[in-house]
This record gives C-alpha cells, sequence and structure tokens, in this order.
C-alpha cells in the first residue's frame, strides 16, 4: 500500500467530515419539513465502491451505524455495474437493511476518469410516507404494510434525468406531496454539492491516492477502537430494560444483552432477547446493530476516525424472529427511535460494570414522538408533521446529565416554539425544565421537560409513540431514577388532563394513533428524566443550593431526596 | 469447508435468508457449510468463524 504521510492523512479526513457537514448545511438550509430544518433528523455519508463508509460528521448514530448495512445491501441487490454517473438511489426498506420505514436514503454513486470512485450518500426521516397513521409512525401497526411505502433500492433519477413512474408512485402514496417533493429534493441536491467536493478532492489527490488514503483511514480507526477496547477488562457483562409496552398489547418487551470481551474485540449478543412484540417497538438487525456501535462509541475516545473502521471489531449475535431482529412482515417504526436508545443504554450499563467511570447513567431515552394532521384554518391546506422532545440524560461520573435533549441516538434539536406556532394551528401554553424529573445523585440527572399545547383549529388528528412512562432511567452506582414521562389530554371544559386511554379507551397511555382532538383541546407532553450518578448525599451543597434556586429541584425533593438541610 | 452461493430467488420473489450467527438478512451471496445432515448459512467466513469460537462453544457452557 502507498505510504501517505500523517499529515495528508489527516487533512483527507478532515475534508472527508466537511464535505459531510456541507450536505448538511445544504439539507437544512433547503427542505421543507421542521424535522429537517429544525429537527436535523438527518445524516450524511461517503463511502468508497466496496461500500466502506470513510467519511462522516456529527448527525444521528442510529443511521450512521446503519447506514453501510443499506449501502452494501444496494450494491449487492443492483450491482456495482448498473451504477451511471447521475444516478440517484432511494431505499427506505426496513428488510433491506434500512433503519425504519421513515428513514430514506438516497445515494448517488461518483464516478472519476471515468470509473466508479464511490459514493456520497444521506439518510433522512421523510415525515409522511403514508400507512395506516398521518405522520406514519403508527404505534399500534402490526405489520411493516401499515408503516407506510416501501421502496426497495430503486433509482429516482437515471443518468441526470428523473424516472417519473417511480416519482409517481411514492408522491401519489404520501399525504403531503408537496412536501416529500421539496424533502427529497433537499435530499438529493446536497448529493449534487457532496459529488462535487468530492471531486474537488480526487482532482486534488488522485483517484489511487485518495483510496490508498481512505483504506489507510479504514485501518487505523480499526486498531484505535481494538486499542480502546484492549483497555477494557475481559469478561461476560450482562444488562436488560424493557419496552414498558408494544402499542398493541399492555405488556413490556424485554432486551436482554450479554457483552463479551475478548481481548481485542467486542460480542454484543442479544439472543436472550423477547421474541418479536406484535406493535411496532420490533428493532431491524441494522438498528440493533447501531445501537451496539454507538453504546461502544460512547465509552471510547471521541477522537477515533467515525468510519466503517471502527465498527469491525464489534460483532452483533441477534436471533431472528426477536424484537431486537424483527422478521417480515413485522412493524418496526417505534424500534429505531424508542427501541435502539433504550438498546444503547443498555450496552452503557453493561460496560458500567467493567468502566464505571466512564459510563453514563440511563437518559430518559424516548423522542416522545408526537404527530399531528389536518386542514390549517389560514390556508386551507392539509398538513402533517412529525413532531419530537427531548428528554433528561443520565448523569456520568464528572458531570450533570443534559436536560430536555433529543435522546442520544437521535442528536436531534427540538422545535423553536415560534415555528410550531407559524406553521401549524397550535398555541403553546408551556414549554419548561419538570422540576424533580432529574435523577438524584452526586451528579444529578437532566430533566425531563413539560409542554402545554392548545388546538387551534376545527379538528386535529394526532398519534404517539413514547416510553418510559411508566418505567424510569435507572441511576448508578447509588444514584436515583429520573422521572417517568407522559402524555395527557384534557377535553375543552375538562377540568384535568387524563390519559388518553381514560379518555379515548387507547390500548396504551403512550403509544396510540389517530385520535380526533376538537377546538380548545389540549395536550401536555412531559418527556422522562435521566438518572443519577453517585450517591445523592455526596452532591457538593453549591450545586444543590444552585438547582433549588434555579427550580430544578424543589425544597421538599432536597429534603427527601438529598438530605438538604437535615 | 465452504462455499459461497448465490439466492436464486428470483427479482419478484421475496425469499429471506438469515445468517445463523448474527441473524441478519443476507442481501444476495451468502456463505454455505455443510455440517453432516445440516446446511450452515452465514454471512462470510467471519460470522463462521465467530459461530465455531464463540457461539458454539458459549452455548455448550450454558447446557
Amino acid at each position: 500500500m502507498e505510504r501517505i504521510d500523517t499529515v495528508t492523512l489527516s487533512v483527507i479526513n478532515n475534508a472527508l467530515v466537511n464535505i459531510c457537514r456541507e450536505m448538511g448545511t445544504a439539507m437544512m438550509r433547503t427542505s421543507y419539513s421542521p424535522i429537517f430544518n429544525e429537527g436535523l433528523d438527518f445524516s450524511c455519508m461517503i463511502f468508497n465502491r466496496r461500500g466502506d463508509m470513510i467519511g462522516q460528521a456529527e448527525f444521528c448514530p442510529t443511521m450512521l451505524g446503519s447506514a453501510q448495512y443499506a449501502v452494501n445491501w444496494t450494491i449487492e441487490e443492483l450491482g456495482l455495474e448498473s451504477f451511471r454517473s447521475g444516478d440517484v438511489v432511494i431505499h427506505n426498506d426496513p428488510y433491506r437493511g434500512q433503519c425504519h420505514m421513515p428513514e430514506h436514503m438516497v445515494l448517488k454513486p461518483v464516478f472519476f476518469e471515468g470509473q466508479l470512485w464511490g459514493f456520497v450518500a444521506n439518510i433522512a426521516h421523510v415525515g409522511e410516507i403514508g400507512g395506516m397513521a398521518p405522520g406514519s409512525f403508527a404505534a399500534d401497526a402490526t405489520e411493516v404494510y401499515q408503516e407506510g411505502l416501501r421502496l426497495p433500492p430503486v433509482k429516482v433519477i437515471s443518468r441526470g434525468e428523473y424516472v417519473k413512474d417511480v416519482w409517481k408512485i411514492i408522491l401519489s402514496n404520501h399525504r403531503t406531496p408537496k412536501t416529500s417533493w421539496g424533502d427529497l429534493h433537499a435530499m438529493i441536491g446536497s448529493l449534487g454539492i457532496a459529488e462535487a467536493r468530492l471531486l474537488e478532492l480526487l482532482e486534488r489527490y488522485g483517484g489511487e491516492r485518495l483510496t490508498a488514503a481512505s483504506d489507510l483511514l479504514l485501518d487505523y480507526s480499526e486498531r484505535w477502537m481494538r486499542e480502546e477496547i484492549r483497555g477494557i477488562p475481559n469478561g461476560e457483562y450482562r444488562a436488560s430494560d424493557c419496552m414498558e409496552d408494544d402499542g398493541v398489547t399492555d405488556q413490556p418487551v424485554w432486551l436482554r444483552l450479554k457483552l463479551v470481551v475478548r481481548d481485542d474485540d467486542v460480542i454484543a449478543d442479544w439472543t436472550d432477547s423477547d421474541p418479536q412484540a406484535k406493535g411496532p417497538v420490533n428493532a431491524t438487525f441494522v438498528v440493533t446493530a447501531a445501537a451496539s456501535y454507538s453504546g461502544l462509541l460512547h465509552l471510547t475516545s471521541n477522537d477515533i476516525p467515525r468510519n466503517s473502521g471502527c465498527y469491525r471489531p464489534i460483532r452483533i449475535v441477534t436471533k431472528p424472529g426477536s424484537v431486537v431482529n424483527v422478521r417480515h412482515p413485522g412493524p418496526s417504526v417505534g424500534g429505531n427511535t424508542e427501541t435502539h436508545p433504550h438498546l444503547q443504554n443498555v450496552v452503557v450499563a453493561a460496560l458500567s460494570q467493567a468502566i464505571p467511570e466512564r459510563a453514563a447513567a440511563a437518559e430518559g431515552a424516548s423522542g416522545c414522538n408526537f404527530l399531528f394532521a389536518g386542514v390549517h384554518p389560514d390556508s386551507g391546506e392539509y398538513y402533517t408533521n412529525y413532531h419530537i422532545d427531548g428528554s433528561g440524560w443520565g448523569a456520568t461520573a464528572f458531570h450533570d446529565g443534559n436536560s430536555a435533549m433529543c435522546p442520544e441516538n437521535g442528536n436531534c434539536r427540538n422545535t423553536p416554539v415560534e415555528v410550531l406556532e407559524n406553521k401549524f394551528p397550535w398555541m403553546t401554553l408551556e414549554y419548561r425544565l419538570r422540576p424533580d424529573s432529574g435523577g438524584p445523585g452526586k451528579f444529578r440527572g437532566g430533566l425531563g421537560s413539560s409542554r402545554i399545547l392548545r388546538v387551534l383549529a376545527p379538528e386535529i388528528t394526532v398519534s404517539a409513540l413514547m416510553d418510559r412512562t411508566k418505567t424510569r432511567a435507572w441511576g448508578l452506582f447509588g444514584g436515583g431514577e429520573g422521572g417517568s414521562g407522559g402524555i395527557f389530554v384534557k377535553k375543552k371544559g375538562d377540568t384535568r388532563f387524563r390519559t388518553f386511554s381514560e379518555t379515548f379507551g387507547t390500548v396504551s397511555d403512550s403509544k396510540f394513533t389517530r385520535v380526533v382532538l376538537k377546538e380548545g383541546d389540549e395536550v401536555k407532553i412531559h418527556s422522562p428524566g435521566g438518572g443519577g450518578y453517585g450517591p445523592p448525599a455526596e452532591r457538593v451543597p453549591e450545586a444543590l443550593e444552585h438547582d433549588i434556586r434555579q427550580g430544578w429541584v424543589s425544597p421538599e425533593a432536597a429534603r427527601e431526596r438529598y438530605g438538604h438541610g437535615d | 469447508m465452504g462455499r459461497w452461493e448465490e439466492n436464486a430467488a428470483k427479482w419478484h420473489e421475496q425469499t429471506m435468508v438469515y445468517c445463523d450467527l448474527c441473524g441478519r438478512i443476507i442481501p444476495k451471496n451468502f456463505w454455505i457449510v455443510d455440517e453432516g445432515v445440516d446446511r450452515l448459512v452465514f454471512c462470510d467466513p467471519d460470522c463462521e468463524q465467530l459461530y465455531r469460537d464463540y457461539w458454539v462453544p458459549s452455548r455448550k457452557r450454558e447446557q
């Protein structure tokens, strides 16, 4: 292999990362949906012609960890010989290496000097793709066919020309085709920018040299990850968590891990997990793989180049037909958003037994997915929207948990109140941190949030898919549990908020679809808090007093949980 | 000794082949190993290796 000095390697690695960042900025600025331009629910990547991911940036770990599977499937199913300059392939099939149905990948081959050199790609959450529930997040789905339009890898652009037949099929199956058209073009447009930047890099270094450099970076990343794993004592570490219900039955579904550290590799063995759930909390294999990678990446050096190389020492073992590897035609839309952070938390919990100083307590682990749709009274146009809220993150050995942050699997942002109210007929009555929702500890868990929305249209149809409304994020090493979340409704004229089960008879309090609310009704979303780390009695008094002054810990909780004032 | 085989399903058929170690659905080319009357299917020789190094011994221990 060609020798390339470390400075050049570093420059090339940073260039690849920056191409991905620029791709993301273009998508953010040109998309139509708040889940794109505010939520940043997308990821951008570069692949070599073998399908190894050689560049990524700070996007969604669920997508980043699973993208190589989607790209590899695409290459294998279509064949390298099928790609032409100017093609764009789309793909969202969870039974062909994708995460879940809303995540759409677009992939563009990059040719240099007449040869296929590699691919630029992004995955993004397309907010409405048809199916049984507006917003395509059917919390009571029992099969993938209810979750929207399933697309195997197909060309939507061939040699630079629209494949109109495919576009017609896609747009005829989405409830808001104009928005899909805009968002998909933001994705495809950003590929054009990435292609141009990658070609500039190829012009500068040449195809062979850039291939050699990216191969070296893959190997370097693998070696570094192996070295990090060598720092973890060999052994078997077990941990588990549950999804509180699956939206169809009111029973918990267990995720069980045996994590085996063997010198310089790790086996994440999930085979003791529960059988596949009836409802959509099932994870696809690639979601479980991505969660396992993400858990390890949280506990190892931040400086390891993020490419396929660092995933090589992490092996995944699952059983098809289980909650961690859904078998066709099981539903899986919640597996990517809700089950993924639970899986990642389980990986961290298992390794907290080996490297406690690097671990974090559990996070709220719910995206608090809230979907709504209707006809806007001002425009007369039908709209749908996918809304997420942040929950509390777990505390660590050196820091309080972050408050009201999108779960670690998503790395997304919330939508500002002004944007929400400007685009949709809701009035925000409250949006604040929830006092006492952070688990007590030497380091406190992050706080969840409380949001109250009032309906300003004659009707809005709502759906939700949340978790940790009955369970709680665990603490570590004496730290306490975070507060549970919840979603509640107050019908116009009622005096208090009630659960959706109490008001509308839904099976689950936290997972339901197609509930019609009327003007003046209110919805309250409580996101769960994160767990604490270390005994509460060891919290620095000044930090606790600051919490009390800020209203994050009530005087009563300070007394009961921390012994403050005793 | 294993051998590579290709999923012979036609384009209009939905035949999903799962790896006997990791559980992943294999896109097209899979690694076949005959073990007496059993036919084991893997993503690649690496999955077969992990099956022998980890899976078989760990299941024996647990039994």
